[in-house]
């Protein structure tokens, strides 16, 4: 082999190869379109990305700058299938040809719809959709605060909704852009103010619109603001279909706007008629609670001891009376028994020992009479009114005060008995006229018969 | 039991249980009418709560000052929903 070079040939310095390459490359492939996976990827420091791209059989390192990085909307991530913009130049160090990327954006969906569903799933998974942190939305809030655009029809919408369902309400609009890229940040902004003023729900709200459109509402800082936000939070951003970060990570999602309004206040009538039917509820319970002591009462008030206590006390002298007969039997027998007995004991027994053993019976007896009396007082005093009453009955009709009153009986002076009749004594019969104060014993002259009222 | 002081959440609930214990068959006569008088007093409340309040439509914003500030605007309910 020839050792010498020929003369006038070019010789290469490392780094001059490398450059004259670079320059020839970068210039040949100065903006492309690659398609491929991501593998390997890093991103030390949040800076500067650095990912292989492969397909089946080949592979290429990619790397992407700071400035570019930060316009990206989506996570990168190993895995994804992406078109990527950008040129293919040299790392001179170790005579690597890689891609330098500008833009990356994902085969299979849109970059945004791609960072709505990484946002999704990340924020779930720290918690922020979880249904046991979300807050009750009041009933009958005194300050409903509304985010949302003034020039735009979903604030009439709402507020439409409200007079509908309640009247007398007190809304306070704070006025944002609901579309743009400083819509987010306004809202948050009124979030802010909102939970300052002491807003009792906040309602966040847009009308329907594209993907693109509602992408304010798919920020992470947003989400963040409505988790920490002490006021309950209403969602009403787009229409049914839609579903935005915001949704998911406010206390109540609405489907629509007008939605969010039935949710931020009951209905007045609903809730009228529903304290009226509860008062109504409890009236007629005490109505019937009240008619069934009533009757009670009335069953109580019937019976004997109220109605007519004479009755009571008359059987209660009644069984005075068969009690003291049947003590006087007692006391009979008594003697009768200790006198047979003494007949037959005549010769043994004493006559003290008679005299004890009969006032030792005298003594039970007695007992048993103060055991009635006592009985009877106690039936005294328990109706002690209802006696007087019956007392004061009884003089009236006593026939001492009858001939007070000017009456006198007639009494036969043969046989003793009052006349009731003309039947009960014959003329030339002696009558007893007896009066209050004496009597006069006077001869019947003459009889005819009559009723009193016929005279 | 202050009734006053009471949110409408609370004493709707409330007037349920008045509701409630005067359904039941031993409540005693005294008790049922205290809870007669309590439902009364919540149902009353429950309907000024519903009524006391003065329909007002705000705009909020933020004076230069740092000052959060509240006035009266006139929104009307959007036209052409309005006439039905």
């Amino acid at each position: 082999m020839d050792s010498s070079i020929p003369v006038g040939t070019k010789i290469y310095k490392v780094s001059e190869l490398n450059f004259e390459i670079k320059s020839e490359i970068e210039c040949a492939y100065s903006n492309i379109w690659i398609e491929g996976e991501i593998t390997n990827f890093a991103y030390p420091n949040k800076k500067h990305m650095y990912f292989s791209l492969v397909d089946e059989n080949s592979m290429i390192r990619v790397a992407m700058f700071e400035n570019n990085c930060k316009n990206l909307i989506f996570n990168i991530e190993n895995g994804l299938h992406v078109y990527i913009n950008g040129y293919v130049s040299i790392y001179d160090k170790r005579s690597e040809y890689q891609i330098i990327a500008y833009n990356i954006i994902p085969v299979k969906k849109g970059s945004l719809l791609l960072a709505f569903e990484q946002l999704k799933e990340k924020l779930q998974c720290i918690g922020l959709f979880d249904e046991n942190i979300k807050k009750p939305v009041p009933l009958l809030p005194s300050k409903i605060g509304v985010i949302t655009s003034k020039g735009g029809a979903v604030i009439r919408d709402i507020i439409k909704i409200l007079n509908k369902r309640y009247g007398n309400y007190h809304l306070i609009l704070r006025n944002t852009p609901v579309q743009g890229s400083e819509a987010s940040k306004e809202i948050c902004k009124a979030i802010d103010e909102l939970e300052e003023y002491k807003a009792d729900v906040i309602i966040i709200a847009r009308g329907g619109g594209s993907f693109e459109d509602l992408a304010p509402f798919n920020d992470e800082e947003l989400a963040m603001r409505i988790f920490k936000c002490n006021v309950p939070v209403i969602s009403g951003v787009g229409h049914q279909t839609d579903f935005t970060i915001c949704d998911f990570v406010a206390d109540k999602r609405a489907a629509t706007p007008t939605h969010a309004a039935e949710l931020a206040i009951l209905n007045k009538k609903d809730e009228t008629l529903k304290i009226n039917k509860n008062s109504e509820k409890f009236l007629n319970l005490i109505t019937q609670k009240l008619s069934s002591y009533k009757r009670e009462l009335r069953s109580l008030k019937e019976r004997k001891i109220f109605n007519r206590p004479e009755t009571i006390l008359n059987s209660l002298w009644q069984e005075y009376d068969d009690m003291n007969e049947d003590l006087k039997n007692k006391y009979k027998n008594l003697i009768k028994l200790n006198k047979s007995k003494f007949k037959i004991t005549s010769a043994k027994a004493s006559l003290i020992n008679i005299k004890r053993r009969i006032s030792s019976n005298r003594v039970n007896l007695n007992n048993t009479f103060v055991f009635l009396k006592n009985n009877c007082s106690f039936v005294f005093t328990f109706k002690k009114n209802n006696l007087k009453i019956l007392l004061e009955k009884t003089s009236f009709y006593n026939p001492a005060n009858i001939l007070k009153r000017g009456f006198s009986i007639v009494k036969n002076k043969k046989t003793d008995k009052i006349v009731k009749s003309i039947n009960d004594i014959s003329i030339d019969e002696l009558a007893l006229i007896l009066l209050k104060d004496g009597f006069i014993e006077s001869k019947v002259m003459s009889k005819s018969p009559g009723s009193i009222n016929e005279r | 039991m202050n009734i006053d002081k009471l949110t409408f959440e609370e004493a709707m609930a409330k007037l349920e249980e008045v509701v409630k214990d005067l359904e039941d068959e031993n409540i005693s006569l005294d008790s049922a009418m205290e809870k007669f008088e309590e439902g009364v007093k919540l149902s009353e409340l429950c309907l000024k709560k519903l009524n006391e309040a003065e329909k007002k439509i705000e705009e909020l914003t933020r004076t230069e000052n740092g000052q959060l500030k509240v006035s009266k605007i006139d929104l009307k309910e959007d036209e052409g929903s309005l006439k039905n």
